[in-house]
């Protein structure tokens, strides 16, 4: 095709753009497919060619996806209950996929597909070999599911307002992943008034560690240290839940104590594994940590640039703590000496809050605490990087699917 | 008198040795470094939320800014109504750009220095001069970046200034042949950014098989970087001999930044960048930014004793190179000499953000 699409997905061929347009605006939903067992089977088979790869062990999270799909529930009662409505499919979604080395769109695209929408999926032009693993992957899982030739197209176009326009007049979602920047550009952008709009902007993640949970035994278990390591290595720390701010809770005697034990544990196990860092990294750091004191906010007591990098924070009410993160294996500390001091320092961009040693009732303390947008996940160490079907507070389930209401 | 002074009013910005350097150099730095600290608020910050040391016996062991932290942030240690201009360098567009703080006094002061380091190496006569760039870029005053302000650094080094490129950058035969018979037994001065010399002039008078000659003692001088040469797989020996076989013989690299205009390092007869007496470099390792020997590749610091308006004495930059040694260059300068090979390899972008930046 001589427009401005080049199709990643190659089922249909299109004489122009204005016929892609004619033939997105005719496809049809089947209100029968909630839950769509064909896509089940296809999502099945996609995943399952993903952890039949060898090449697959390049790409760590793709083999967590595949997992994913291939172990989670996506559909449970609470969100297909059918009492005194039916639920279906929404319809024709279109999402938007962040140009990096990241496929966390794929999660929610494919669960649009398991509620039995079609996906209309934008992809960055960059190349990169992940994406190029999953497109074939995709590719040849499509080569034997009809329908879902037709539900899950791929294509790529140069930013151009006019063509997302055009595509968002004729959906009934739009999904964006993206930095602040994008959502607001797309945002800006109208679209079908019936149409619903899930954002992903730029999130934040910290974890928060009760230190009398450390000095209890005097050490940290193994799987907690492995764990807080996978959460902020992989991904070099910028994946949005990965945490870059702990916040330790206790008495301070207790706060320096356990910090101390945490630290030194943490430091053995990374001289023991190999790490991802690079020179990249540490300049970034050592930017990041240049750009913290120079603005009063942090106080720095290494003299080395080491790695990890620790900055005790000065001032935690300045927006720069959050926004000049850049991840790569930098962590700013805070102590806290109650819940409610913790409460107080939640920021609405606060994402995952992954802890050690919090019993249920300081998590519901802690959230019942909170007065603002912050936080929308709540997990154990190690687990922060883990997908859920909620996702930033939306139930992707309930949104990629309506209830019609019958009484 | 300040050091600078002293060394302006010598002839040779390149005579300082290192019994002497390590003593002076290093308190002069720490008076300006102590200068800045009191009058500028985020300096002193970084000082003292790092527990850096001001006084220290050793030059290694300085603090150093990152040359990037200037496009981050403000850095100035005057008040608003002494600035006199503000130098931003020429990032690619999207890109932040650094900002250069200077009053009237530092501003003066980079000129003088600049001349004094360019004019060791063209003599005293001022040269009929060819610039490789086009008049327009320094036109716009607005847009006073790290380009227009080297070619107005350097175009008082020359008289009769032409400038060969037009508005696209594309060279003008015409008037490089009108240049070149006016100028048959005067030694001209050339100067330009290395991809422009390279690309717009070099390639294009290969292109036009025209045949030409610079006249003898012509000195071409240029700066800027590799980077944008890098898929041309040009390096300094190969653009060197290309001129050298056009009859210039005289190729000087230079390697600076807009954080310290003015220090330049400068390319030696013997193919090394050269620390003057305004100014020292350190490699340092690429993980732990600890001071590497000499002969060993690491980061870039590069120290000047000009920046006396803004705290860009000690700068980390992002290049790597490698200091060969210090005071024995075959050359006969004194001070540093070293090889720079290129820009720091950037961290990965992962993640979830920035759908735009495709």
């Amino acid at each position: 095709m001589s427009g401005k699409f080049s199709f990643i997905t190659n089922f249909h061929h299109f004489d122009s753009d204005e016929d892609f347009f004619r033939y997105v605006s005719q496809l049809k939903i089947d209100n029968k497919d909630f839950p769509c067992k064909k896509a089940e089977e296809f999502v099945k088979n996609f995943s399952q060619s993903i952890l039949l790869d060898q090449h697959s062990r390049t790409f760590p999270e793709l083999i967590v996806l595949a997992n994913f799909f291939k172990r989670e529930k996506i559909f449970l009662s609470s969100n297909i209950s059918k009492n005194k409505f039916i639920q279906v499919p929404l319809g024709k979604t279109f999402h938007i996929a962040p140009s990096n080395v990241d496929t966390i769109f794929l999660y929610s695209s494919l669960i649009a597909l398991l509620c039995g929408n079609i996906c209309l999926i934008r992809i960055s032009s960059k190349q990169n070999p992940q994406l190029d693993f999953v497109i074939e992957k995709l590719n040849t899982a499509l080569s034997n599911h009809k329908l879902m030739q037709e539900r899950l197209l791929l294509f790529n176009y140069e930013h151009d307002a006019e063509i997302t326009k055009r595509i968002s007049n004729l959906v009934d979602s739009r999904v964006v992943w993206g930095g602040d920047d994008t959502v607001r550009q797309i945002r800006s952008i109208p679209m079908n008034p019936l149409a619903r709009e899930i954002v992903f902007p730029n999130r934040f993640s910290l974890t928060v560690v009760k230190s009398s949970s450390i000095l209890k035994s005097q050490i940290v278990s193994k799987d907690t240290i492995k764990g807080f390591f996978n959460d902020t290595n992989y991904f070099n720390q910028q994946a949005c839940s990965s945490p870059k701010l702990i916040i330790w809770l206790g008495s301070d005697q207790d706060n320096s104590q356990a910090r101390n034990i945490f630290w030194n544990q943490y430091q053995s196990f990374i001289s023991a594994n190999i790490t991802n860092d690079t020179p990249g990294m540490a300049m970034d750091r050592f930017v990041a940590s240049s750009f913290y004191t120079a603005n009063d906010l942090v106080f720095s007591n290494i003299s080395k640039n080491d790695y990890p990098m620790r900055l005790e924070i000065k001032d935690s009410s300045s927006p720069l703590i959050r926004e000049s993160h850049p991840g790569n294996g930098l962590f700013l500390e805070m102590e806290k000496n109650s819940i409610d001091g913790i409460a107080k320092e939640m920021r609405d961009i606060d994402q995952t809050l992954s802890h050690i040693g919090l019993s249920e009732k300081d998590i519901t303390n802690l959230v019942m605490q909170i007065t603002n947008r912050g936080v929308d996940k709540i997990v154990p160490v190690g687990k922060a990087l883990d997908f859920n079907v909620i996702w930033d507070g939306y139930d992707l389930v309930e949104q990629f699917s309506r209830k019609i209401v019958v009484n | 008198m300040s050091l600078v002074k002293n060394i302006l009013a010598q002839e040779n910005p390149y005579k300082m040795d290192f019994a002497i350097k390590k003593i002076e150099f290093l308190k002069e730095l720490k008076k300006l470094m102590n200068f800045h600290y009191n009058n500028s608020s985020e300096f002193r910050n970084f000082v003292s939320n790092s527990n850096y040391n001001l006084n220290v016996n050793h030059i290694n062991e300085l603090p150093f800014i990152p040359a990037r932290l200037f496009k981050l942030m403000d850095l100035r240690s005057i008040p608003d109504e002494t600035v006199f201009k503000v130098m931003t360098s020429s990032g690619t567009s999207g890109q932040a750009v650094s900002r250069i703080y200077l009053d009237k006094e530092s501003s003066l002061i980079q000129t003088k220095v600049l001349s004094q380091i360019i004019g060791s190496f063209l003599g005293k006569k001022r040269r009929n001069m060819l610039i490789i760039d086009s008049q327009s870029i320094i036109k716009d005053r607005k847009k006073f970046n790290a380009r227009a302000a080297g070619i107005l650094g350097f175009s008082s080094f020359g008289k009769h200034h032409k400038y060969l490129l037009d508005d696209n950058l594309n060279l003008d035969i015409a008037e490089l042949k009108i240049a070149l018979e006016q100028n048959e037994n005067n030694p001209l001065l050339i100067f330009g950014f290395t991809f422009l010399v390279w690309q717009q002039f070099y390639q294009c008078i290969q292109d036009s098989k025209i045949d030409i000659n610079f006249p003898k003692d012509t000195i071409l001088i240029h700066g800027g970087g590799w980077k944008r040469l890098h898929d041309s797989r040009v390096d300094n020996l190969r653009f060197k001999k290309s001129f050298n076989e056009l009859g210039i013989l005289k190729v000087h690299d230079y390697y600076g930044m807009i954080e310290q205009t003015g220090s330049i390092f400068v390319e030696c007869e013997k193919g090394y960048l050269h620390c003057s007496d305004y100014s020292d470099i350190i490699a340092r390792d690429e993980l732990t930014l600890e001071a590497l020997n000499f002969n060993e590749q690491g980061i870039l610091q590069v120290l000047s004793l000009l920046p006396s308006s803004y705290p860009g004495n000690s700068i980390l930059t992002e290049d790597i190179g490698t200091i060969i040694g210090e005071d024995d260059c075959k050359c006969g300068k004194k001070g540093k000499y070293f090889l720079v090979s290129g820009r720091m390899k950037q961290s990965e972008v992962r993640g979830c953000s920035d759908t735009r930046a495709v």
